[in-house]
């Protein structure tokens, strides 16, 4: 008797496990992959944390040090602070994992970080 | 017996794919530990890879610590508390005077790298920066008169360097480690997590100190690092390359920074000593890779300064490997990195050398 090695029925299976697995993995993958998380530091100290949504209405913060920061669909950027250089505000606004924007005078830091990598370790400047 | 293998070997075969298929979801390289922060006057990030997360945050601490007392207690031209503020206050320079043995090899790395610049770059930059207001930020385009008169005290030629870590120069001068504070900055922080019990082997650390890098051990087992190059003609966090490497210190020297506009004229930060005003150069960037921060941080300005022909010959004396960008976004390179650069920008042409 001739047989396939895999029959019309082994590849249904077989597709059918890989699209249980699929269907189980895949939306954690994809969310966690897109959750963005903007780290605040003042003076080496966390101080917030704030999830960027990619629907998310135009949302303010206030730091204790007087600076606002804005968040708008997936992105955050300081729209005020109180430092001469202005340096901060000009950044823009941060939507990528790795962006940065900081305010040396006010020595406030804000980093975006993703589960997923980052494209680069460092940025030379 | 063949169909039992037949069989065996069907199940093998689902059984892998689907191992394959749960490793791909669910590997995940625990994530490296980043801290930032605000020292020396500028954004410091520490990131370590494969390491503790305990371990890491009190490496990261440290570091911190010694930058800013690095800063505010040895480096710093504008802090009272500083060595080098002491040292520039002294109403007698030209007798030799003693520093500390970390100050002192500072001088001496980087008198000795700016002597290769024909009097462009020197140790004694501070009457020329100050005037300018440079190392204030408080940026003003001096009278022709002044800029002369600052001129004549920017030169190494009278800045003596003896032993016992003595210091003399001329009175007036001023020692200026501006251009290479946060590469020594690269090398405390590398100093530092070694001290601490960072394995080169198995873990992996990439710290800026505003925009240089030290760059240590590995991202994983066999992986080198991936370092963006600003993109000088983009936004603060735009790259126009990347440069895979393993260890280094890498440090950028650009028109773009710290620049200001008076009467419609933008001036950049990188004085020409020989002229007293911004070097005017086709270039708007220049990357170096070299064995210590200090190293990249000074070779970087001499580069920018002296242009790229002269400057090769000193970087090979160096060991040192460099990335020179132009105006108009042609871009060469030194042999030894042209494997490790990938252009990720159109506009940017690589250009055979």
């Amino acid at each position: 008797m001739k047989r396939k090695w895999l029959s019309k029925a082994d590849v249904f299976f077989i597709l059918a496990v890989l699209l249980v697995v699929l269907l189980f993995f895949m939306p954690q993958r994809l969310s966690r992959n897109g959750e963005t998380v903007a780290e605040v530091t003042v003076d080496g100290a966390v101080k917030q944390t704030i999830h960027l949504e990619e629907s998310g209405e135009k949302q303010q913060y206030r730091l204790e040090n007087g600076m606002v920061l804005e968040t708008e669909n997936g992105s955050i950027r300081v729209l005020y602070s109180d430092c001469s250089d202005a340096l901060c505000m000009h950044t823009g606004a941060l939507s990528r994992a790795g962006e940065i924007a900081a305010c040396v005078p006010n020595k406030t830091v804000i980093v975006l970080r993703s589960e997923k990598d980052t494209a680069v370790d460092g940025i030379t400047y | 017996m063949r169909q039992k293998m037949r069989k065996n070997g069907k199940l093998l075969l689902v059984f892998l794919l689907l191992c394959g298929i749960f490793a791909g979801c669910t590997r995940q390289d625990s994530a490296p530990v980043q801290k930032n922060g605000v020292a020396m006057g500028s954004v410091v990030s520490v990131k370590l890879y494969n390491t503790e997360a305990q371990a890491a945050g009190e490496m990261c601490t440290q570091i911190f610590e010694a930058l800013q007392y690095l800063d505010a207690q040895v480096l710093s031209k504008n802090t009272e508390t500083a060595e080098l503020w002491r040292l520039n206050q002294s109403d007698n320079p030209e007798l030799p005077q003693q520093v500390s043995t970390e100050l002192y090899a500072a001088l001496r790395q980087t008198k000795e790298v700016y002597a290769r610049s024909g009097g462009r770059a020197a140790l004694a930059s501070g009457a020329l920066t100050e005037l300018w207001g440079m190392d204030t930020e408080k940026f003003r385009v001096p009278a022709e008169t002044e800029i002369e008169e600052a001129k004549l005290l920017c030169s190494d030629a009278t800045v003596r360097l003896d032993t016992e870590n003595r210091v003399a120069f001329q009175k007036g001068q001023k020692l200026n480690l501006g251009s290479v504070g946060k590469g020594i900055g690269c090398d405390k922080a590398a100093e530092i997590l070694l001290q601490n019990g960072f394995s080169k082997a198995d873990a992996g650390a990439v710290i800026s100190v505003g925009g240089s890098l030290a760059v240590l051990g590995s991202p994983k087992a066999g992986k080198r690092f991936t370092v963006g190059i600003r993109d000088p003609y983009g936004t603060e966090n735009a790259y126009f390359a990347t440069l895979t490497t393993d260890e280094c210190f890498i440090s950028t020297s650009g028109s773009y920074e710290k620049t200001f506009t008076e009467n419609g004229k933008t001036y950049h930060h990188l004085l020409d000593l020989t002229g007293g005003y911004p070097a005017e150069t086709s270039l708007v960037a220049v990357t170096v890779r070299a064995e210590t921060g200090l190293l990249s941080d000074a070779l970087s300005t001499l580069c920018f300064l002296v242009g790229e022909t002269q400057a090769r010959p000193i970087l090979e004396q160096y060991c040192a490997d460099a990335v020179f960008v132009y105006a108009d976004k042609t871009v060469r390179v030194t042999d030894g990195l042209r494997a490790d650069i990938t252009l990720c920008d159109r506009a940017y042409i690589l250009e055979e050398t």
